[in-house]
């Protein structure tokens, strides 16, 4: 298998040589941008090319590791084979919720996203199945460095990363028992071991939510009734305690849109739709992908509305996409169903019917030009990269400005 | 010798603290030529703008022109400042559409309605009638651009001399607009097929449909290719629309996008088979529109404002609602028949000199004189 | 399935339980304490720390004391199981609100009056007040380097909301009178005061009570040495209480 590299520093200054190690042996790399200089000796067979548009699409033989949402078009719209998107947070200079987006829908469309921030890994397995946490090389026991390596394979034979996934949370518990013999009871620590315990669907998890819940509190830490308290509802919620969930919701719920939720809860009780609620509990708890699961159970038309919200506001718009159409809806909480579409197109390259679609869309609505000055963002932000990555011109992150 | 004063939202270019230069645009343009008969009649024109750099005092030519600052008050404020400091009869010359505090008895200019947007708000177009009727109260004349004002002032105003509004179209100098070589079919070797849109790249001047059915015909037709003459802002929303279209459309090479200087403007009409004025609102009588018919093109226009005006359609022109689907037709069926080019586009020379520009500097002449003398 | 909310914030209707916890009180201020508070609350929950005066039958007079629990063996060095008895004395009674009052202190007649008001609502869980010791006699508080306690608020007001994870964690020093976990609740502090009698008595009780401090924790490992000594200050800065119109 041969890896098409779009990173985000030249190779000099490439943050993830080794994980590339952890991808399965026979491979050659080509890091697109400025490389090292000839003679240089690499611990992995890599060779340098350009970062620019390719002439021609890529074949089955090509994978891309992605590490920028500004590579979208590169990486969704070369024809690789499989796309490994390594997600980062938003460098400073880059506007938030654009950075947001784009990564939300690169992430879709990706078939791996491999991480080495703990808090990007956590709030995305509260989305997905299919995430891998690097440890940087930290830990020298190879243990993750494997782990890595089954994950692309399975990626490559194409099945469920889940065992992978319940492995890593596994080998994170184990981590952080380790840790926790070391420096003793911290609350985050606790509150780790609980959000892992959760994911695997253990009864731990409450415990050692408590646990954490109480240190912060003798810390005198307030505002832990969002943070950790409500957590309890969508552990109540998985170990079947529906009733109790709720009231543990209930007492959390304090601003408006918080008793909004609860309001609708009590209807779904009230109507047996017990799907439903549990959907709105990990909702509540932004545990998404437990809510689209608990959701899909209901099947009814309510339950599509709500994972079409869910999945538009989560980034999944290809999934959202799809109820919509089957419900005939034009447009929800002021998103049309063309701009949903023209954005499927674009991020994939194909830019010239995205923009028709958009073009057409906007003689009803002015408001749909706004998206061309959002691609104009990411399109700048491609040509920042590309310049920075070919010429080394400041390798500072703040010269991938926005507009 | 006596003032004139004109009373404009722009003349010399000061938005970009440009102010030794005229603006470039058509309105600028008429007004220089407005000063210039002004002169002729003997009278001291005297121009005063608004300025976004500050107020400031100019010299151009025989024009004083006097700046004055707008970013602290709202233009309505500023033109009834104008109208306080300036000296003679007056020539209220742009936002008619506002409740100005006229000196009375001046004369107007209505340079085309610009609140004709099918979607916008009823409320607001009640607003600009009652500006409207305000005016009518207190000029003594309104020099109308187009058919179009004229008919609007008769069917929501009310007025007592029914001579009031005066037709006054723009004009064209047919004597340096005139067809080229191609026209006259002296060219040969040449098949390609130049669709020209004469127009700045901007929302109201059509650029959005245009930018659809240029799609389609370079799709359908590799003879092709579409001119784009306007000028773009940068970093303007519509700006980033029209170069996204451009990049990414498979036909890139057959797009030609180029800013001509009012002098220059002459070679892109005289190269092109097919003008597109695509407009869906705001348009007075359309400078482009003459332009093109002087240089004897065949015009696919809107049925906007004063290009209602200009062109019959099927005689020197097709006249379609600006929408996608209209347009495309008109300009396909164009594009198909090469002797209902030239039908139209002799007919549009001829119809042309009735709007030359010898003939609106006289009735200028006129109705200045008649306007000045009474003053005096 | 049937779900019953209501009880978790309820916006009317709340009764008052005032809690407290009393040891050998016979010679303070129980009976005037107790008189003023069934004046306005609805229910009195006491724990005994094992009296050896008349401080159960005094308690008993009062027709609002409905729950008296008397500990056979005194809990005085450790404050923090003394407190968690008293507060699940106060659960199982049931209550919409509780108040935690100690045996020494008086609600100003404001907060009397707006005490229902700061109740009937669904917005906050609990209430803070401003305590003020006053010294020496009842008409001056202290305020000074070691006493000011009222520039801050001290939570003695709050919803009782069952099945809400309730915690007193084991702790030597500074044992709050009600458990930690209302901290996350959301809360309301009043600008609202309540007198504490405790140090306002003669300079010879002063001194005794300084001695008792002294004997009780030497090494100020339970609370600061600097503050015991000050007990003893010859010219404490005083002000002058003044009441409000309620």
């Amino acid at each position: 298998m041969k890896y098409d590299i779009w990173g985000n520093e030249t190779w000099e200054h490439f943050a993830y040589k080794q994980l590339l190690e952890s991808f399965p042996g026979g491979n050659e790399f080509v890091y697109r941008g400025k490389g090292s200089p000839p003679g240089s000796h690499e611990p992995i067979p890599v060779r340098f090319a350009p970062a620019v548009d390719l002439d021609a699409p890529r074949n089955h033989e090509y994978a891309a590791i992605v590490c920028s949402p500004f590579w979208i078009h590169q990486a969704l719209g070369s024809g690789y084979s499989k796309v490994f998107f390594i997600m980062e947070p938003c460098p400073a200079g880059v506007q938030r919720e654009v950075w947001e987006k784009y990564s939300g829908l690169l992430a879709e469309a990706a078939d791996l996203i491999i991480t080495g921030s703990e808090k990007i890994y956590l709030e995305q397995c509260l989305r997905r199945r299919n995430v891998v946490w690097w440890d940087a090389g930290v830990v020298d026991s190879g243990e993750n460095q494997r782990l890595v390596g089954t994950f692309v394979e399975r990626v490559f034979r194409e099945e469920s990363l889940e065992p992978c996934m319940r492995e890593q949370w596994k080998q994170r518990i184990r981590a952080y028992c380790r840790l926790r013999e070391d420096v003793g009871n911290h609350e985050t620590i606790s509150y780790l071991l609980a959000s892992y315990h959760y994911f695997l669907g253990e009864q731990q998890a409450r415990e050692l939510l408590l646990q954490s819940f109480e240190t912060v509190l003798l810390r005198e830490h307030n505002g832990t009734l969002h943070s950790h308290y409500r957590f309890l509802s969508a552990m109540e919620a998985q170990q079947g305690q529906l009733e109790r969930a709720v009231y543990t919701y209930a007492i959390t719920a304090v601003l408006p849109e918080e008793k909004e939720a609860l309001a609708r809860m009590e209807r779904w009780a009230a109507m047996d739709r017990f799907h439903l609620l549990e959907a709105e509990l990990y909702l509540a708890n932004d545990d998404f992908a437990a809510a689209e699961r608990a959701a899909l159970e209901d099947a009814s038309e309510e339950a599509e509305h709500f994972l079409i919200d869910l999945y538009l506001r989560q980034w999944m718009w290809k999934k959202g996409l799809r109820f919509m159409e089957s419900l005939h809806l034009k447009e929800h909480q002021g998103l049309s169903i063309d701009q949903i579409r023209a954005t499927l197109l674009w991020i994939r390259n194909q830019k010239h019917e995205a923009v028709t679609q958009l073009l057409r869309a906007s003689l009803l609505d002015w408001n749909m030009l706004l998206a061309f000055a959002e691609n104009d963002l990411i399109l700048r932000g491609c040509e920042q990269m590309k310049e920075r990555l070919n010429h080394e011109a400041g390798s500072e992150k703040n010269t991938q400005s926005e507009g | 010798m006596k003032e004139v004063g004109i009373l404009t939202h722009s003349f010399v270019d000061a938005y970009n603290g440009n102010m030794d230069n005229i603006y470039g645009g058509g309105l600028e343009r008429y007004l220089y030529e407005l000063c210039g008969m002004i002169t002729e009649l003997g009278y001291s024109p005297q121009v005063h703008q608004l300025s976004y750099c500050g107020d400031f005092e100019k010299d151009i030519g025989p024009v004083q022109v006097y700046g004055y600052d707008c970013q602290q008050s709202s233009p309505v404020q500023v033109f009834n400042q104008m109208t306080k400091a300036a000296k003679g009869p007056l020539i209220y010359s742009s936002f008619i559409w506002e409740p100005i505090e006229y000196k009375p008895g001046s004369l107007g200019i209505c340079h085309g309605i610009n609140w004709d947007y099918h979607a916008s708000s009823a409320a607001h177009k009640a607003e600009v009638g009652r500006n409207i009727q305000h005016a009518l109260q207190h000029l003594k004349k309104i020099v109308s651009v187009d058919s179009h004002f004229l008919t609007f002032c008769r069917a929501s105003c009310t007025f007592a001399d029914p001579n009031q509004v005066v037709l006054l179209p723009n004009a064209v100098d047919t004597a340096w607009f005139t067809p080229g070589a191609r026209w006259r079919g002296l060219e040969k070797g040449d098949d390609r097929i130049r669709i020209l849109f004469p127009r700045r790249i901007s929302l109201e001047r059509g650029i959005i449909p245009m930018m659809l059915i240029a799609g389609r015909l370079l799709e359908e037709d590799h003879s092709i290719c579409i001119e784009f003459a306007g000028e773009v802002i940068d970093h303007n929303l519509i700006t980033k629309v029209f170069r996204q279209w451009m990049e990414s459309s498979p036909h890139r090479e057959r797009i030609l996008h180029r800013s001509y200087t009012f002098d220059e403007m002459k070679e892109a009409y005289q190269q092109a088979d097919i003008a597109v004025i695509p407009t869906i609102f705001s348009e007075g009588t359309s400078y482009s529109c003459l332009e093109a018919m002087s240089c004897g093109l065949p015009v696919v226009a809107g049925n906007i404002g004063g290009l209602n005006d200009l062109i019959l359609d099927g005689y020197n022109g097709l006249l379609v609602s600006p929408t996608e689907e209209d347009l495309y037709r008109a300009v396909h069926t164009l594009v198909k028949h090469s002797e209902l080019r030239h039908y139209l586009g002799a007919n549009a020379r001829a119809v042309s000199r009735a709007f030359d520009i010898g003939i609106w500097r006289e009735k200028w002449k006129e109705t200045l004189r008649s306007y000045l003398e009474q003053e005096g | 399935m049937k779900l019953d909310l209501k009880r978790i914030r309820k916006a009317k209707d709340n009764r008052l339980t005032a809690v407290m916890q009393v040891r050998n009180e016979e010679e303070g201020m129980l009976e005037e304490v107790l008189e003023d508070l069934s004046r306005y609350v609805d229910e009195i929950a006491i724990v005994d720390d094992a009296s050896t005066d008349e401080t159960v039958a005094l308690c008993r007079k009062y027709p609002k004391v409905k729950h008296l629990m008397t500990l056979p063996q005194s809990h005085f060095d450790r404050e923090w199981l003394l407190r968690k008895q008293l507060w699940e004395l106060a659960c199982s009674t049931d209550p919409d609100w509780i108040l935690a009052v100690d045996a020494d202190e008086i609600y100003e007649d404001k907060a009397k009056a707006h005490m229902r008001e700061l109740m009937d609502q669904d917005q906050f869980d609990w209430v803070g007040f401003r305590l003020f010791d006053l010294w020496g006699d009842r008409t001056h508080y202290r305020e000074d380097e070691h006493w000011q306690i009222h520039r801050r608020h001290t939570r003695t007001l709050v919803r009782y909301i069952p099945g809400y994870h309730y915690f007193y964690p084991p702790m030597d020093h500074h044992v709050p009178r009600l458990p930690l976990s209302y901290a996350a609740l959301p809360g309301f502090l009043a600008e609202l005061r309540v007198k504490h009698y405790g140090w306002a008595v003669s300079r010879e009780k002063l001194n005794e009570k300084y001695a008792r401090y002294m004997e009780r924790d030497p090494d100020g490992r339970w609370g600061s040495l600097a503050q015991y000594r000050s007990i003893l200050d010859d010219n404490p800065r005083l002000v002058e209480w003044s009441d409000e119109q309620a």
